[in-house]
């Protein structure tokens, strides 16, 4: 058995697979159920200052991926407060496992919320809908966190083509903990061929994730190693060991989980750190650590 | 049989299902081999000023394949003498238009096109190595190298190189001209395309490659490729980003036709392609792992899928989502899926896809309880049967069953001020 503890930020992991925002954490019976899934640690679904309008119909399969137009929590954040997030507190103490509370969007949302998850949260995950044009409303909710709250403040970034060095560091500069990559990737759009209507509400569209984000929110992951000293939370299409090793491959220090979670239930948690255990013991590694970007050009180091 | 003939401007092709500018089409032997095969149309793989410096070949990752992003690494003077000749014979016994992709910039593109235009009936003009840099490439490489430093959205901040190279190719060209269309940034792309319809682009064809992306050789440590590290995305994993593309394109440019490019291996990919908006369809992953054959098949099998659905031709789909997207009435509440318990075969789909356990088996039929259904659609769309359906409200405050267009009620909860 190799050792599956991670340190994140001063923060002990007990592996390092972790849920990822979505409906697989929508409240604390799911944190639970996640936590007894075999998770490292714990991330609460992103809550705003209001409930999420959560256009119907709103998750589908598709071919190689999954869609969704799920937004953020579609609980008031009142309900988090009174109920769910001492549901999840009790789950991550009984695991002694850490929880991660994300947040959204604006900075005077994170100035309202953060101080009040507080309590609650070993760290924080801020989502910021920062599309890689104008990085201030990005800056101004990473200042609030952090000048609000003294837990570690991390970013989640939504994948960008070359300017994705660019926005790590403007995350950085502007003092984020570490950077979780990616967000899922749109808009895309699928229709319905039997009956023509496109299979999402709302707007029509939906953000994609599962294995078709994969080979995308890796090389966010790879660019944002290279370009920032932080550590990442790599997540995008992650449903095996082998995925998680490539993202740890790349600089991740843990990863996060959600499409596989949706499809195949919450203990896909444990399994893929299982399979990484697996694998590490295959090649002779005791630890993570030994593989921690180990496919970085400035790490590049020979294996096997 | 279905009449699977599509006019696109002004070209006649004999069905939907052509090539996307690849390696599948780089010589005259291969692109007689795609006409033999039953192709709708051909296009050729895109021809540059200079040959294209060797790249890594494909590689495949789960749900797709990464490449190089590369044009032609034959000659243009060889496409003139010898490839676009045994194309234009097998495009004329075929019956089927041939375009001839060329790239980059406007000088590039005003120097190719009179040794090649006699051959095409169209252009398709790529836009992937476009650079600030208006003067002819000299460095096949250094253009490949300039390229990998640009921003992603360099073309959408800066239209006038593909602006340039629009007109270049209409100035040089008497038939259409078809753009070809990066997918990145949902607005980006929408700026781009108009930039191209506005210096006079015939038609779009949505979407190139996606990129840069990564795989990881976990058992090496290192990208599965070995000249650079990144590469880009192809196949089943682009669709659905191609498909936004195509549905906005065809939204905004509704007398504009588009051509839909990314991930398109079977018949049900081609129709919800046609759905989106788009007249007609490129593949070149599926058929660079299947053979040219699989352009003949996919044709076949769209005619029996219209043939099953009763449609009589590419008309009476094409743009059928972007309508039915437009009487939907965009809400937020719960509308519990139909269920029809005889093509239900107890799979316990629905049940595993429910987070909210609204829905579950006893015995062989389902129960669904509808105050728990969060609306979601997921037991819907995972449902291997039609015993699953998913109500969709329209604007005019009906409820229908979208199988059938059967009114099922009136929607109680308000609707949009108009």
């Amino acid at each position: 058995m190799a050792n599956l503890n991670v340190e994140l930020l001063g923060l002990h992991f007990r592996n390092p697979v972790i849920p990822a925002a979505g409906p697989n954490v929508r409240d604390g019976v799911r944190l639970q159920e996640v936590a007894d899934g075999g998770a490292g640690g714990l991330l609460s679904k992103t809550i705003s200052v209001d409930a999420a309008p959560v256009p119907m119909p709103h998750m589908a399969t598709v071919r190689g991926g999954f869609l969704n137009t799920e937004l953020w929590s579609e609980l008031p954040p009142e309900r988090w407060l009174s109920v769910e997030y001492d549901l999840a507190r009790q789950a991550a103490d009984a695991m002694g496992i850490p929880l991660i509370v994300s947040l959204g969007y604006s900075g005077s949302e994170i100035a309202q919320l953060a101080p009040k998850v507080r309590p609650w949260a070993d760290m924080l995950e801020l989502s910021t809908h920062y599309l890689g044009e104008d990085p201030r409303p990005m800056i101004e909710a990473i200042d609030a966190a952090k000048s609000a709250v003294d837990v570690p403040v991390l970013v989640k970034m939504s994948p960008l083509g070359r300017e994705m060095k660019a926005a790590a560091q403007a995350a950085a500069e502007a003092g984020a903990d570490g950077i979780s990559a990616t967000n899922s990737f749109g808009p895309a759009f699928g229709v319905d061929v039997e009956t023509g209507y496109p299979l999402m509400g709302g707007k029509g569209y939906g953000w994609l994730s599962g294995p078709a984000l994969k080979p995308l929110s890796l090389r966010c992951v790879y660019d944002i190693a290279q370009a920032v000293d932080l550590p990442i939370i790599g997540v995008g299409g992650i449903s095996s060991g082998a995925d998680a090793i490539e993202f740890i491959m790349a600089g991740a220090t843990l990863v996060g989980v959600c499409t596989a979670a949706i499809m195949r239930g919450n203990n896909i948690y444990g399994k893929i750190a299982s399979e990484i255990d697996v694998w590490l013991e295959a090649h002779g590694y005791d630890s993570v650590e030994p593989i921690r970007g180990a496919a970085l050009p400035a790490r590049r180091v020979s294996h096997g | 049989m279905a009449n699977l003939r599509v006019e696109i401007a002004g070209l006649s092709f004999r069905n939907p299902i052509l090539p996307g500018a690849g390696p599948q089409v780089d010589n005259g032997e291969k692109l007689a081999a795609v006409a033999r095969n039953g192709a709708g149309g051909l296009v050729t793989r895109t021809i540059g000023f200079l040959p294209a410096p060797e790249a890594d070949s494909y590689k495949v990752v789960r749900g797709g394949y990464l490449s190089r992003p590369m044009w032609s690494s034959l000659s243009a003077e060889q496409w003139a003498g010898q490839e676009l000749p045994l194309a234009r014979r097998a495009a004329d016994e075929a019956g089927i238009p041939l375009i001839v992709s060329v790239g980059y910039n406007a000088a590039e593109v005003e120097q190719l096109l009179p040794g090649l235009r006699d051959y095409a009936d169209g252009i398709e003009l790529a836009t992937h190595f476009l650079r600030p840099n208006s003067a002819p490439m000299r460095d096949p490489l250094a253009v490949v190298r300039e390229v990998s430093q640009l921003p992603s959205h360099f073309l959408a901040h800066d239209t006038q190189p593909l602006v340039e190279a629009v007109q270049a190719a209409k100035g040089a060209f008497a038939g259409p001209v078809w753009v070809k269309l990066s997918p990145w940034g949902q607005e980006e792309v929408l700026r781009v395309a108009q930039a191209a319809v506005s210096a006079g682009a015939d038609a779009l064809v949505a979407t190139d490659l996606l990129g840069p992306t990564l795989a990881i050789d976990i058992e090496r440590a290192t990208s599965l490729f070995s000249d650079d590290v990144y590469g880009w995305l192809s196949g089943t994993s682009l669709r659905p980003t191609a498909l936004r593309v195509v549905f906005d394109l065809a939204r905004m440019f509704p007398t504009m036709p588009v051509i839909g490019s990314g991930g398109v291996a079977r018949p049900d990919d081609a129709v919800e392609m046609l759905m989106a908006g788009a007249s007609a369809v490129q593949m070149t992953t599926e058929a660079l792992r299947r053979g040219p054959r699989w352009y003949g098949r996919l044709a076949q099998q769209l005619s029996g899928w219209l043939d099953k659905h009763d449609k009589a031709d590419i008309a009476a789909i094409r743009g059928q989502a972007v309508c039915l997207w437009q009487t939907l009435l965009p809400h937020t509440v719960s509308t519990p899926p139909l269920y029809k318990k005889e093509a239900c075969i107890g799979c316990k789909l629905c049940e595993l896809s429910c987070h909210y356990h609204a829905i579950w088996m006893e015995g062989m039929v389902a129960t669904l309880e509808p105050d728990l259904c969060f609306g979601c659609g997921l037991c819907v769309v995972r449902c291997p049967t039609d015993a699953l359906t998913m109500p969709r409200v329209q604007r005019d405050g009906v409820v229908v069953n979208p199988r059938n267009g059967e009114p099922l009620r009136f929607w109680t909860l308000g609707l949009p001020a108009e």
